[in-house]
């Protein structure tokens, strides 16, 4: 063997590989991405819910001698501290008496009932071993809470000398224990095997048909779109169902030999009934679908195998977190029914031990048969379109903009920046100023940034506004703005997993624009909706998207514009709704060729967190804080975002470009 | 005997939004009409927009502007009937190498909504009309080159449209194999079929063409029948002449 030979053949492959974006992409920036992302997440997350369990009271029935204690007696300072007393020091033990126990056990209303024997301190004081007897139910979340509270009292109690230990016993059937043991973990695998039995037969099935020149003669044949769609998705299904049942059935079979000395000593038992295996199988089912969806629409747009795998990575990087998020053992689903994923996962560990409520299931159900509703739609769509199917270059994930403006010089970029250090410098010397005038002086500077900007480097005014839109797309901006409103506060929610805090959204709002409604309606419609959706759209879709989604860069021209977006709103939780806002603003100035249909949307999105501030408290359901009246909190943001999902569909039609692209227009 | 028009093009052009490049035009303005019972050779060199046209009037694209009928059928109104008309032979075209000669075309039959007796009655015809009997029931992936175009053929005309779109039609035959595939085009003219048939070979135009368009940079600078294009000279020469001229006329400096 020559050595020589083998270093040509790695430097080359090297150099291929290394000149692939997708690949080193994949392959470096997105685990360098994603992991401190995961982590953070995961960290916010668990403080979040330790948080929770740290401020949850914990409710116990506690027998001294065998009477049950009736509250917290009052204890002289002074004295040596009683067992009891040293229970009671955890201020969230609350005493409870219930009647029967165990069965309040069983229903959750007391997490644990604690006996000390009456002569307890005669007892240690003899040095005689003693012992207190818990009983707890490990299936309910917080159980653990009170081994923790037993401890913590006997390490006060006693200096460790004395013989005193506690003897827990666990009510609940083995089959919940099961359950708590396996938990989140459970679902989380089941639906990787899910998604990884979809993700591989979509791409063979179009990007690899499209590179074997098969898929060209099926389009050529009398199928439509539609059923040539529909056709490869069932195929996907089937075979993905299957793959996942055998999984399923393999895993059943490793897991009963793996957990056969706990299930023989009657620790732990796997047992899920009829119901609740079709419940968690048509769960199952329906990511498989959903992933088989996204996988077709993956490969669909990719030009050949080896692109649509490099594709698939992000779509698992979106599942693992999702997956991971209903590990913690106090993630509950009637918290998270309506987050996909997330919502299977914690399906899986509620029907395992019988305790998922029928509304909550229909949710999980409804949420993700609606998501593969949307993925199969968008892929039919991508199908229809030849610039994907006969995808030679490029990006085309949005529609190029018909009218090309002229690239800003880097005097622009530079304008830009200048203008967002100034607004943060602004922000610091105006501290003390009234917020009315912080915000005045701000949308100012961007407003004039953006005309200095643009006349300076670019040319005509014009083109900073762009074309004017059709009444259409002028009442798509509209509708556009009412669901922004309904999606980006149920974003605002939502973040309070990454971004922790007690705030409510109410709060937060009042805190943000408070000072601006005491001086009137007016006044703070024009301040809160009038002036930002002018001035800022002048500046991030105006004059930002432009400068960065010259030529084939349109989407680096919304990311860009949206990042910057996000960032002039300064507080960590507004960011991520002011992203979200971004985004939207940024492909509908793609899709009309001007600012102004934006300007409407940001207009009314803005409007309606004015009239909310204003006093319209009955719109807070809408704004994820409440319920309708009738509804619950979940089945609320349900409502909202399928009503947001309608709205933007219905922009979607209006707003899609009539007029065929010209040369003059440039 | 009176001919019919059986696919009609008129003035259709095509703008492909390129990320690089901008708008690029890959058809101007190209009209032309083929007839039942003729062979319509269309030639150009590489670029020209052969392959755009061809995927035009197979309807995987659709026209910037003009329109295209085909069997009388405006494809860009009923696709699927427009497709049922005709069958299109693509130079890329693969097949699916697991399944066997007769399951293919068979897959394809039923895609064209014909009944099960129908689709053995065909394939057995065609296989006998294409010399298929030896292979036809070998998976695909184990055919040699010509046997792969012979099932191709079958493919596209196992519901025995009246419209046949043959590209790059004997590109990787040997001489017996693609003598055999013309001759099969020949016989098929003869049952008064309208074929379109794309080609760089100018021997195969001369053997089998009736009439001929040449395109150039999307524009069709010649259309005729191959006698009015040849003018008693060989076909090969007059396209080359036609094409450098076009060429040159275009290039910079050439309006001086």
């Amino acid at each position: 063997m020559r050595w020589s030979t083998v270093v040509a053949i790695v430097r080359r492959e090297l150099r291929d590989i290394l000149r692939d974006r997708r690949t080193l992409i994949t392959s470096f920036v997105m685990p360098v991405l994603i992991y401190p992302l995961l982590t953070i997440g995961m960290g916010a997350l668990t403080k979040s819910e330790r948080d929770k369990v740290d401020a949850a009271e914990i409710p116990l029935m506690i027998r001294e001698g065998g009477n049950p204690v009736a509250s917290r007696p009052a204890v002289p300072e002074a004295s040596t501290p009683s067992f009891l007393a040293c229970l009671l020091l955890d201020s969230r033990v609350r005493i409870e008496r219930p009647e029967f126990p165990d069965k309040a056990l069983e229903d959750g209303k007391i997490l644990g009932v604690i006996n000390i024997p009456g002569d307890i301190s005669a007892r240690v004081e003899r040095r005689e071993q003693t012992i207190i007897d818990v009983r707890l139910y490990s299936a309910h979340p917080l159980s653990e809470e009170v081994r923790g509270v037993v401890n913590k009292a006997l390490a006060r109690y006693s200096s460790g000398l004395v013989p005193l230990s506690a003897d827990v016993e666990d009510l609940s059937p083995p089959s919940h224990r099961g359950a708590a043991i396996l938990g989140g973990m459970l679902g989380f695998i089941l639906i990787s095997l899910a998604v990884s039995a979809a993700l591989m037969p979509a791409v063979d099935l179009v990007a690899g048909e499209k590179e074997r020149g098969t898929l060209e003669a099926l389009l050529i044949s009398p199928a439509s779109r539609v059923e040539i769609v529909i056709g490869k998705f069932l195929t996907v299904l089937i075979i993905g169902t299957a793959s996942t049942a055998v999984s399923l059935g393999s895993l059943a079979v490793s897991m009963n030999s793996m957990l056969s000395s706990m299930k023989a000593a009657g620790k732990i038992e796997i047992s899920v009934g009829p119901g609740a295996f079709a419940t968690i199988f048509l769960a199952l089912v329906l990511v498989t679908a959903l992933f088989a969806s996204l996988g077709l629409a993956v490969s669909a747009f990719a030009r050949s195998f080896k692109e649509a795998q490099s594709w698939m990575a992000p779509l698992m990087f979106l599942v693992i977190p999702l997956g991971m998020m209903a590990t913690p053992p106090t993630t509950m689903l009637s918290s998270f029914a309506w987050v996909p994923i997330t919502n299977v996962a914690l399906l899986v560990k509620d029907m395992m031990r019988d305790q998922a409520a029928a509304g909550d299931v229909l949710i999980v159900i409804g949420i993700m048969s609606a998501l593969v509703f949307v993925a199969l739609s968008f892929t039919v769509s991508l199908f229809q379109r030849e610039d994907v199917i006969f995808r030679e270059g490029g990006v085309p994930l949005f529609r190029r903009d018909p009218r090309r403006f002229a690239p800003p010089t880097p005097a622009a970029i530079i304008a830009v920046l200048a203008c967002v250090v100034s607004t943060f410098s602004l922000a610091s010397v105006l501290q003390g100023a009234h917020s009315a005038t912080q915000l005045l002086v701000q949308q100012s500077t961007f407003f004039i940034a953006a005309l200095v900007a643009w006349i300076a480097t670019v040319g005509p005014l014009r083109g900073l506004v762009g074309r004017i839109p059709t009444r259409a797309q002028a009442l798509g901006g509209v509708l556009a703005g009412l669901g922004s409103f309904l999606a980006v506060v149920q974003l605002h929610a939502l973040r309070s997993l990454i971004f922790p805090g007690p705030a409510t959204y109410e709060a937060d709002l009042q805190k943000a624009v408070g000072p601006i409604l005491e001086l009137g309606a007016p006044v703070a419609v024009l301040l809160i909706a009038v002036m930002p959706s002018l001035c800022e759209e002048f500046l991030f879709r105006g004059l930002v998207q432009s400068a960065f989604g010259a030529g084939n860069r349109a989407v680096s021209g919304v990311l860009v514009s949206a990042g910057m977006f996000a960032l002039i709103h300064f507080v960590p939780a507004q960011m991520l709704t002011a992203a979200l806002l971004g985004i939207i603003l940024g492909v509908l100035r793609l899709r009309t060729g001007g600012v102004m249909a934006g300007m409407l949307t940001h207009a009314v999105n803005n409007g309606m967190v004015a009239a909310v501030a204003l006093g319209g408290s009955f719109l807070l359901p809408f704004a994820g804080e409440g319920a309708i009246p009738g509804l619950s909190a979940t089945a609320t943001r349900v409502v909202c975002l399928a009503g947001s999902a309608a709205l933007f569909i219905a922009a979607e039609r209006l707003t899609r470009a009539r007029v065929a692209p010209s040369a003059s227009d440039g | 005997m009176s001919l019919r028009a059986f696919v009609e093009v008129q003035d259709v052009t095509k703008v492909f939004e390129d990320p690089k490049r901008g708008s690029v035009e890959a058809l101007r303005g190209v009209s032309f009409s083929c007839f039942s019972g003729r062979i319509f050779g269309l030639l150009g060199p590489n670029g020209a927009g052969k392959t755009t046209l061809l995927r035009i009037l197979a309807t995987t694209l659709s026209p910037t502007t003009g329109s295209v009928s085909i069997d009388g059928v405006v494809v860009s109104t009923d696709p699927a009937r427009a497709r049922r008309s005709m069958g299109f032979l693509s130079g890329v075209a693969g097949l699916y190498e697991r399944s066997t000669a007769r399951e293919l075309v068979s897959f394809f039959g039923e895609l064209h909504g014909m009944d099960r007796s129908a689709i053995t009655a065909r394939v057995d015809e065609l296989s006998r009309l294409l010399g298929m009997e030896s292979f036809l029931d070998m998976p695909c992936g184990k055919l040699s080159d010509g046997q792969r175009q012979k099932v191709r053929l079958a493919r596209v005309l196992v519901h025995d449209p009246p419209v046949l779109v043959l590209d790059e039609a004997t590109a990787t035959l040997d001489i017996l194999v693609a003598d055999e595939v013309m001759r099969f085009i020949e016989a098929e003219r003869a049952r008064g079929k309208c074929i379109i048939f794309s080609t760089h070979v100018m021997g195969e135009v001369e053997r089998l063409c009736d009439d001929v368009a040449v395109i150039h940079k999307g524009r069709v600078l010649f259309l005729g029948t191959k006698d009015e294009l040849a003018q008693g000279g060989r076909v090969a020469d007059a396209f080359m002449q036609l094409v450098r001229g076009a060429s040159d006329a275009s290039s910079p400096g050439a309006a001086s």
